[in-house]
């Protein structure tokens, strides 16, 4: 040790005097100012020296200067407590320091440095955390929450991990504690609803990075809002949600560039799935003011329509506006300062004093702004592109006479900004929701093409269709089309159905051979971040074709439980399948037996009906003709169904679905699940949901998100969105396993439901594919037909169905060439199979 | 062997109910009544039809009878049986039997909620010949000129299995009834509850918002009655928010974030 010491001491000096010698002070590279450190670290572990040295450079380089002391700093703070740690530390962090904003950096540093003083174990978990969570607090809170991480972190690791991923309820409940204020997603479907009250439209909420925007389609609100501690922070939701729909209930989407003078140039263009906004923005030269006034001008519109038509909504405003539009800068540049005024003077403020240029300029505008009620958005887009010459010449002239540099450089854009990031000119208010058709996806972008279509045909034939009326027709199409496709994929189904009927009746069951295998060893297989173990685990058999015969105890079956923890998937998926999931409700409801259901007037049968023998006594009197039509018969009430689902999730099902967009066969089956198990869950029929994958005859893993006994609620159904494709499929081993869960759960039907691509396949080892792997998925699907559970295969994907007829024949199964029908066509394959 | 018919007295409307005209279903009606045809009247619950017909029926002069439909009615419940007193046998007239007697305006409410074979009774009243027979009675019995039969049912929400047959329905007059218009319904309210112009204006603004949700997320939108209702507290003065949670909140949903959504419209106007 000293001896090395001694080496490094002397390399130390050697490279002191080596910068002396060939740099002069002002290009004394960097990493000769971390000499001290360099020691330490040197002393402490040669290979954290090396690692250090490496990184360091490509930090600064990439990344910045800052971060690359900052890094030496924490690396050789580690390396006074601990070498081997500081070795560590050194290599996992740069990867990390990439993943965290520019302006979360400082905090990011502070806090791993804080953490490497008191408790430097924790580091590497929390390097790799805290890059996701750096961003969603502020510092003092994000300290806070850091400091309960690595407490846990000192009682198990597995959990503190889970803790800063924000997954465990711990976590959950320790960000809500944390928080006066309120977070989107606990309010964000009242939010949904309450904009569509509003505007009567499909509008969705959703999180949004930084300031609210609208995008004619969705809303997108802050992630939380936490300025004053009390109920005016929802008032804020309210007010942002209230004004994104404005946006649509008073028409701001609906502009009409026909009705709108054109300016010398004209109008350009209509380019593909753009919208009319965008087209109108794209005809100015400096699109940002532009943007900008625009803004501003059609923000006081939709507010003083709001004002009108919502007194509680002006209420709020009064009582959240001032504090968020309060601080304002007075910006010297003319523009920017024009701008400004115009922007006070509609929210309210204490208004700004501007020379005579400047008021000249605004005029017109200022003038619409006091009647910005009583506009519509083609007359304020009128308004904003006469005045947009006057704001422009400001600053062009400003420019030209030499600008004054005063407060920051004028931060409007020069013309041809496209692509660039939208900088106005304006210091946001922390109050407003943005209009911003770019947003949108290309689904909203086909709608407003065909919306354009429809107008033009229409204007062909001489007739006047608004843009509003346009979007409504498309809609009403979409909802036609989709109503069209579901009808038919009943009718297919049907068809399909009649050809496959299970065969009727059980067989005796052989007798099975099956047992409980000794808890293996840990076969080294990585850790799944979404399951919890059970540790039970199973031994099965496999049929093997070439040999004709069972291979016994050939395949260990690892059952294992989701985690829960991810409601996005789940709540757009019930947005979104509202209606459907509604209708195929009612349609099983129709179908339940409501209480006791009589037959009446029977000649024979359970019971006398009491009120027709009295009347038929009376009558008998009288005419001397007694009625033989008075027993009743009631029909069993109880349903004695149980069904399990059994979904395939190998990683073959990340693939896209044969349809192409962005939708991969496991969404969709994730989707389909949810739909028929909220029908299931009304009908009160006992359903359990299962995925399976692994890979090997060792590790065939079976994740359980929902037993039957477990109830369907929101815990469940976060499961279900914590279904992801894994590895391989081993169809056979996870049928037999899930058919025998089946058959410990009572009842007089049991049902299988097999989704699959229908590939099973498993590199993992041996030869299971192919003929192989099909003859056993037929053999286990034929063992659970002999149980008395019928099984049912839907197959996601049309490639190959010859042998699938093969493989499934026996039992009942169907292919969907398009998933989208998935969930209606489970729906009535379990009608015909259990109802 | 005696007969008994139920009093006219107990099915004459004395005083006029007030019922506010949307469009020409009062036009249509009375020219119904007057060439003796039967009308059913389709729309959601709460929006007048019951009140259309009281109305109706005072207007022209006539008595009205009415049958609240439901899965467990018979023939019997409709036409009449044989009762038993004492040593006595008597038979008495069922409500739709007492309608054509007197030459009464029967209206049965929700029919599709009887069933079907019970429905058939009412098949010769609808048609030309306008005659009710009686199997137990053995007499044919011949609709008055003022004798009418109206119907109603809601098609918002009916199951699968219950719906209104082809036939039964081919033979009446169908009008539509709807959530009247907002200057219409603010009326009505105002009247009804005997609540000032411009809360019952309120009232009809946050009933139109609330509809919105109908299909996603609510089932059935406000009905007018339930406006009126919230109307009647706000007169008395239960403060509104309060009878607006009373009114829709609890009435029309038990979903908490819908519930939440609908708190928050009423806490846009009140």
């Amino acid at each position: 040790m000293a001896r090395r010491d001694k080496l490094l001491g002397g390399a130390a000096r050697r490279v002191r005097a080596a910068s002396t010698r060939f740099f002069d002070d002002a290009t004394v590279p960097p990493w000769a100012k971390d000499l001290a450190p360099m020691v330490r670290l040197a002393r402490a572990d040669t290979a954290a020296l090396r690692a250090w040295m490496r990184y360091r450079a490509a930090i600064r380089d990439g990344i910045g200067e800052a971060e690359a002391e900052s890094y030496g700093r924490l690396v050789a703070r580690v390396a006074m407590r601990d070498g081997e740690l500081a070795r560590v530390v050194a290599v996992t962090i740069p990867d990390h320091i990439a993943r965290v904003p520019m302006s979360r950096r400082g905090v990011y540093f502070r806090l791993l440095e804080e953490v490497a003083g008191s408790r430097p174990e924790a580091l590497a978990v929390l390097a790799r955390t805290l890059p996701d969570l750096v961003d969603t607090m502020d510092e003092d809170r994000l300290r806070r929450f850091v400091v309960q991480g690595v407490e846990i972190h000192a009682e198990s690791h597995q959990r503190a991990e889970s803790f800063l991923k924000k997954e465990s309820d711990a976590a959950h409940a320790a960000v809500k504690a944390l928080h006066a204020g309120v977070r989107l997603a606990d309010v964000s479907r009242t939010l949904t609803l309450y904009a569509r009250a509003h505007c009567g439209e499909d509008v969705q909420v959703r999180a949004g990075k930084g300031k609210a925007f609208s995008d004619g389609h969705h809303v997108y609100l802050p992630e939380h809002v936490e300025k004053f501690g009390d109920e005016r922070d929802f008032a804020v939701y309210r007010v942002l949600t209230a004004v994104g729909a404005g946006y649509l209930e008073f028409g701001t989407f609906d502009l009409d560039l026909a009705r709108v003078p054109a300016p010398a140039a004209g109008w350009p263009d209509a380019a593909e799935g753009e919208s009319e906004l965008e087209r109108y923005f794209r005809a100015f030269g400096n699109r940002s003011l532009a943007r900008e006034i625009f803004q501003l001008l059609e923000d006081a519109r939709v507010e003083a329509r709001l004002r009108e038509e919502y007194p509680g909504i002006a209420r709020d405003l009064g009582a959240v506006g001032p504090t968020l539009r309060g601080q304002r800068p007075a910006p010297e540049a003319p523009a920017a300062r024009a701008v400004e005024a115009l922007a006070r003077e509609a929210w309210g403020l204490e208004p700004l004093p501007v020379n005579e240029e400047i008021a000249l300029a605004l005029a017109p505008l200022r003038e619409a702004l006091r009647r910005a009620g009583a506009l519509d958005v083609n007359e304020v887009a009128r308004v904003v592109s006469e005045g947009y010459a006057g704001v422009e010449g400001l600053m062009l002239r400003a420019k030209d006479g030499k600008p004054p540099r005063s407060q920051g450089s004028e931060r409007l854009r020069m013309p041809g900004d496209r692509g660039e990031p939208q900088e106005s000119p304006l210091a946001p208010p922390e109050l407003g929701a943005r209009i911003a058709p770019e947003e949108a996806g290309a689904e909203e972008r086909q709608r407003e093409d065909e919306a354009r279509r429809l107008r033009e045909e229409a204007a062909n034939r001489g007739e006047q269709l608004s843009a509003a009326e346009a979007r409504e027709r498309v809609r009403e199409q979409e909802r036609r089309r989709r109503e069209l496709m579901e009808q038919t994929a009943y009718a297919q189904m049907e068809a399909m159905l009649d050809r496959h009927r299970p065969p009727g009746g059980a067989l005796v069951d052989p007798g099975a051979e099956r047992d409980d295998a000794p808890p293996a060893a840990a076969t080294g297989i990585p850790q799944d971040p979404d399951v919890v173990a059970t540790g039970r685990n199973f031994l099965y058999r496999e049929w093997d074709a070439t040999i004709n015969d069972h291979k016994p105890r050939w395949v260990v079956v690892r059952e294992s439980r989701l985690r829960e923890g991810d409601r996005s998937f789940v709540d757009e998926v019930m947005e979104r399948e509202r209606h459907a999931i509604e209708r195929l409700r009612r349609r099983f409801e129709a179908l339940r037996p409501e209480g006791r259901t009589m037959i009446r007037g029977l000649t024979d049968g359970d019971e006398l009906d009491i009120d027709r023998v009295i009347d038929g006594a009376v009558t008998g009197r009288i005419t001397g003709d007694f009625p033989d039509r008075v027993y009743r018969r009631a029909l069993p009430e109880r349903r004695d169904v149980a069904v399990s689902f059994l979904l395939d999730m190998s990683s073959s099902t990340n693939e896209a679905t044969a349809a192409g967009g962005q939708r991969r066969v496991i969404d969709v089956e994730k989707e389909a699940l949810i739909v028929i198990a909220e029908a299931l869950h009304a009908i009160g029929d006992a359903f359990s949901i299962y995925g399976f994958s692994g890979y090997g005859r060792d590790h065939v893993a079976f994740y359980v998100a929902k037993e039957f006994r477990d109830a369907w609620d929101d815990r469940a159904r976060e499961r279900v969105g914590r279904i992801s494709f894994k590895m391989e499929n081993r169809d056979g081993a996870a049928i037999r396993h899930a058919t025998r869960k089946l058959l410990a759960e009572p009842a007089r039907t049991r049902l299988l439901f097999l989704l699959s691509d229908g590939k099973p396949l498993d590199c993992g080892c041996d030869h299971y594919y192919d003929r192989y792997a099909q003859e056993d998925t037929k053999a286990a699907l034929r063992e659970a037909r002999r149980e008395g559970v019928h099984p049912f295969c839907i197959t996601v994907d049309p490639t190959g169905p010859g042998y699938l007829k093969r493989m499934y024949g026996e039992v009942g199964y169907c292919v969907i060439d398009r998933v989208e029908m998935l969930p209606a066509q489970i729906v009535n394959v379990y009608r015909r199979l259990a109802l | 062997m005696r007969q008994l018919t139920p009093s006219v007295e107990d099915y004459t409307i004395h005083r006029e109910p007030f019922y506010r005209a949307v469009a020409d279903e009062i036009d249509i009606f009375e020219n119904a009544w007057k060439a003796r045809l039967p009308v059913l009247l389709k729309g959601p619950t709460g929006c007048g039809k019951t009140r259309f017909v009281s109305h109706m029926a005072h207007r022209l002069g006539r008595p009205m009878v009415t049958v609240a439909c439901h899965e467990d009615l018979s023939a019997s419940d409709l036409l009449g049986r044989y009762l038993l007193t004492g040593d006595e046998t008597v038979w008495v007239d069922g409500p739709l039997t007492t309608a054509v007697r007197h030459g009464a305006i029967v209206y049965l409410d929700e029919v599709v909620e009887a069933r079907k074979d019970t429905l058939v009774v009412i098949h010769p009243l609808t048609d030309d010949r306008r005659i009710l027979p009686i199997d137990r009675l053995a007499t044919v019995l011949e609709a008055p000129a003022e004798f009418m039969m109206v119907v109603s049912y809601n098609p918002g929400y009916q199951s699968v299995l219950k719906e209104l047959k082809p036939s039964t329905r081919q033979r009446f007059l169908s009008v539509d009834f709807r959530y009247p218009p907002p200057d219409i319904e603010r009326e009505i309210v105002q009247r009804e509850s005997c609540l000032d112009a411009e809360r019952a204006g309120r009232l009809v603004k946050i009933g139109e918002k609330i509809r919105n949700l109908t299909d996603r997320g609510l089932e059935e939108g406000v009905s007018t009655r339930l406006l009126v209702y919230c109307g009647k507290l706000l007169a008395q003065g239960v403060e509104p928010r309060s009878a607006c949670r009373a009114a829709f909140t609890r009435t029309l949903t038990d979903d908490r974030d819908l519930g939440r959504t609908i708190d928050e419209i009423v806490a846009d106007y009140f």
